[in-house]
């Protein structure tokens, strides 16, 4: 469990602003959800907690993002060690083209693990975590792409647990899955809750009450409310996040 | 250095060298055919045992049998592009075809040249000449325009050809409105390609146009080509100035080649920047 | 409908046409597979289907023996060669080019890369004798003409071609399996090493084999810098012989109706043979996306 903090981080790419003087924090063990039109930034937020927002040619990022009290932007930093301890699960579920097992256990050999009986056991416990070893025992040499797309977001879920990260970033993880695939999807995220820090990007409102404990909108690159989920969803103080949340919005 | 990027690094020291040393053959060609040069090489006839000849002759024959052969191959070779993409029945058969026209796309030239010798010089008796150059070219060319052209086809996103039927077209209104025009740019940069590799091609040719000209051009007259002219010179000229005129024939025969390359490239650019395409991002 | 009529019309013969043309195509294929092996089978029953012909080194027409068995090492030997020296640059090329360039760079170098492949290999010759021959005969004595040099002139002249394929291959790796592998807290070099150069391997494979297939159907680069020699094998600093090579030297010493013209076809039929094994070896499991 870590705790975030982000004081006044703004990042542009090139000359557009893609996030404009955010400010927030987080507390360990919570799932934060951020919500907001498209193109408002909430991507390009959980990509700096990682530091991946610097994949983009010419992105620029200012400001503090403390990580347990580090400083995670400057210089010196550990990109390895990081993104060890800051998981992430995309949009479009990511499977290698390799072996189920070869998938979880990816991130562990990255990190030096090279003892088979400890690699099974990591592979195993994540997959457990993940709910997807039921499904998946015995088949663990198979390819990975002959998963379903939930079965795949799961899989990508145990790689991220394989490393034993802290906090774990998703980036509208259902928004390409089915309903039943989605729903198996939140209710994962809500047993993890309590073990590791969550941030959660999704389009889907209901999900983002029923998961989270804080809910954050954004718009335009600026944070414009960050509350407990059910002050935001009941009564949300800005008059832009209430008329998103009722539709109005543009 | 970035901390665990090490084959970064190593990936762009072996780059600079191996550009290096592929420039090194142009700038050596470019160095030495310069040396020697003067325009009258352009307008003259070679020499066999004298100094200050010239590849008119030469100039002539790659320029026109590469056409003649592209005119053959290029249309023949796009139509089965075409038969294979839009209407080949999904038999087993067809893969097989496939498979060995790309099979057919490595044939190493001198084969090819061995065969037109066998059946065209020998079976029909027709001289070493243009006309039997420009068959073994035609030849080369053909599964290769097959295979590229089909795999360029290909690439024409699906939705936008069921799109044309479901509006009523028929097939080969699909092919001539739409799949060809979208092909376009790609296609372009192919036959820029293979216009460089015809007229480069030597082994092919040695024993079929032959390392001699004619008086005059003509389909049956000899059909030296500059990539011939450039081999024969160097390996068996007997010139004086044949260090020179072997440059000199290289340095031509390299512009042309690059001149197709990049020219084919350049128009491809144009015609994807007037669709509103950005160039990098079709490389 | 006339006009109805008119289009079914066209439309019937337009096809008709791009079948003939595909035919005609398929039967080329066929008739230049077919005089091959006419010509090849006539040569082996001539010599009484001994096998000596192709696993023999006693090459010497004026005694009318034809064994070919050194011109396929010699030919094995310069592949092997030329692709070990440029494998590693290739890929080299590729990896900048795909991972490391900056936008402009790769268009450079992508264009630059269209540009020198098409450079005629005649043209690789001409700087085979100018540079890698002489070098050669200073560095480790002996004439220069060898199967190194040959080996040497291929590499140069695949080069950018197998770059430029190995290239496309990389350049085909999602981006969102880049930014898994990274937010897993993979370094560059892990991800280039573990997952990139991991996951394109059937394409690596498929351009590989590619360069392969060109080394060993390449006639005059090899022929001007290899020495020709036909009797025995002289070691990687030695000349030697292909069979491409050999093949254009002795249509000129066995003109047709020669008895043993024959035995160039043989030669044809070996070449296309192993680039035939070259290319179903390519397309085996080449499906993966």
């Amino acid at each position: 469990m870590a705790a975030i903090t982000m004081e006044r981080v703004s990042v542009w790419y090139g000359r557009v602003k893609a996030l404009n003087d955010v400010s927030l924090e987080v507390e360990p063990g919570s799932v934060l959800a951020l919500i907001g039109p498209s193109g408002c930034g909430k991507s390009t937020l959980l990509r700096v907690l990682n530091r991946l927002v610097e994949r983009t040619p010419a992105a620029r990022v200012a400001g503090r993002v403390l990580i347990d009290g580090h400083d995670i932007l400057a210089p010196d930093v550990d990109l390895a060690l990081l993104r060890r301890r800051v998981g992430m699960i995309f949009q479009r579920p990511v499977s290698f083209p390799f072996s189920i097992f070869d998938n979880v256990a990816y991130g562990p050999r990255l990190h030096g693990m090279k003892n088979p009986h400890q690699l099974r056991r990591v592979v195993e416990g994540s997959l457990k975590q993940a709910a997807l070893w039921d499904e998946v025992r015995g088949k663990l040499r198979r390819p990975a792409h002959g998963l379903s797309g939930g079965q795949q977001q799961r899989l990508a879920l145990a790689r991220a647990l394989a490393v034993n990260p802290e906090a774990i970033l998703m980036d509208e993880p259902t928004s390409s899955l089915d309903p039943g695939s989605a729903a198996r999807i939140e209710e994962l995220v809500v047993h993890l809750k309590g073990q590791y820090t969550v941030l959660i990007v999704t389009h889907n409102l209901q999900q983002a009450a029923r998961v989270s404990d804080f809910t954050g909108f954004l718009d335009r690159g600026q944070l414009i409310e960050l509350g407990e989920t059910s002050q935001i969803f009941t009564a949300p103080r800005d008059r832009r996040t209430e008329a998103y949340l009722t539709g109005q919005f543009e | 250095m970035k901390r665990g990027r090490r084959w970064y690094a190593v990936s762009a020291g072996i780059t600079v060298v191996a550009l290096a040393i592929v420039l090194w053959v142009l700038l050596l060609l470019a160095k030495d055919g310069l040396a020697g040069w003067h325009w009258s090489r352009l307008t003259r006839f070679p020499r066999e045992l004298r100094s200050g000849g010239g590849i008119a002759p030469e100039l002539v024959n790659t320029v026109s049998m590469v056409m003649l052969a592209e005119c053959f191959s290029a249309p023949v070779g796009m139509a089965v592009a075409v038969w294979l993409t839009d209407y080949a029945p999904p038999a087993a058969w067809v893969g097989w075809l496939k498979r060995v026209l790309i099979g057919f796309q490595s044939i190493p030239a001198i084969v090819v040249g061995l065969i037109v010798y066998q059946t065209l010089v020998d079976g029909l008796g027709w001289p070493l000449s243009v006309g039997s150059g420009t068959i073994a070219l035609a030849v080369l060319n053909l599964p290769a325009v097959a295979v590229l052209g089909a795999t360029v086809l290909s690439e024409v996103p699906g939705r936008l050809r069921e799109g044309s039927l479901a509006l009523g077209a028929t097939r080969i209104q699909t092919v001539w409105r739409l799949m060809l025009p979208a092909a376009l740019p790609a296609l372009i940069d192919q036959l820029g390609y293979s216009w460089a590799r015809l007229a480069g091609e030597t082994a092919a040719l040695i024993f079929t146009a032959g390392i001699n000209v004619g008086p005059r051009w003509g389909w049956f007259q000899p059909g030296e080509t500059l990539a011939v002219h450039f081999w024969y010179v160097r390996t068996e000229g007997a010139m004086p100035d044949w260090r020179m005129v072997a440059a000199a024939t290289g340095l031509v025969l390299v512009t042309i080649t690059a001149g197709a390359v990049l020219g084919a490239k350049l128009w491809a650019a144009r015609i994807l920047a007037k669709r509103g395409v950005g160039v990098s991002e079709r490389g | 409908m006339e006009r109805q009529a008119l289009n079914g019309w066209i439309e019937r013969w337009q096809a008709r046409l791009l079948w003939a043309a595909t035919l005609l195509v398929a039967m080329l294929v066929l008739a230049i597979t077919l005089v091959l092996a006419v010509g090849a089978t006539r040569f082996l029953q001539s010599r009484g289907w001994r096998l000596g012909v192709l696993l023999g080194a006693n090459w010497n027409p004026l005694a009318g023996h034809f064994e070919i068995g050194l011109f396929i090492v010699d030919t094995i030997i310069v592949t092997a060669l030329a692709m070990a020296m440029t494998l590693p640059f290739g890929l080299g090329v590729a990896v900048f080019g795909a991972y490391v360039a900056s936008s402009w760079e790769r268009t450079a170098l992508r264009w630059l890369l269209t540009v020198l492949a098409a450079v005629p290999s005649v043209a690789m010759g001409w700087w085979g004798l100018a540079v890698v021959v002489p070098g050669l005969r200073r560095i480790g004595g002996g004439p220069g003409f060898s199967l190194l040099a040959a080996g040497a002139v291929l590499a140069v002249m695949l080069l950018p071609t197998f770059g430029l394929l190995a290239l496309e291959v990389l350049d085909k790796v999602p981006e969102d399996w880049h930014q898994a592998s990274l937010a897993l807290g993979a370094s560059e070099d892990q991800n280039l090493l573990q997952m990139a150069l991991r996951v394109s391997l059937p394409g690596l494979k498929t351009a590989f084999l590619t360069a392969v297939a060109r080394a060993m159907g390449e006639t005059v680069a090899v022929q001007m810098v290899i020495g020709g020699a036909v009797y025995g094998f002289h070691g990687m600093l030695g000349p030697g012989a292909t069979l491409t090579t050999q093949i254009l030297t002795d249509m000129a010493i066995l003109p047709l109706g020669h008895p043993a013209h024959g035995v160039l076809d043989l030669m044809a039929v070996i070449l296309l043979a192993g680039l035939t094994l070259l290319t179903i070896w390519a397309q085996r499991g080449d499906e993966r996306p």
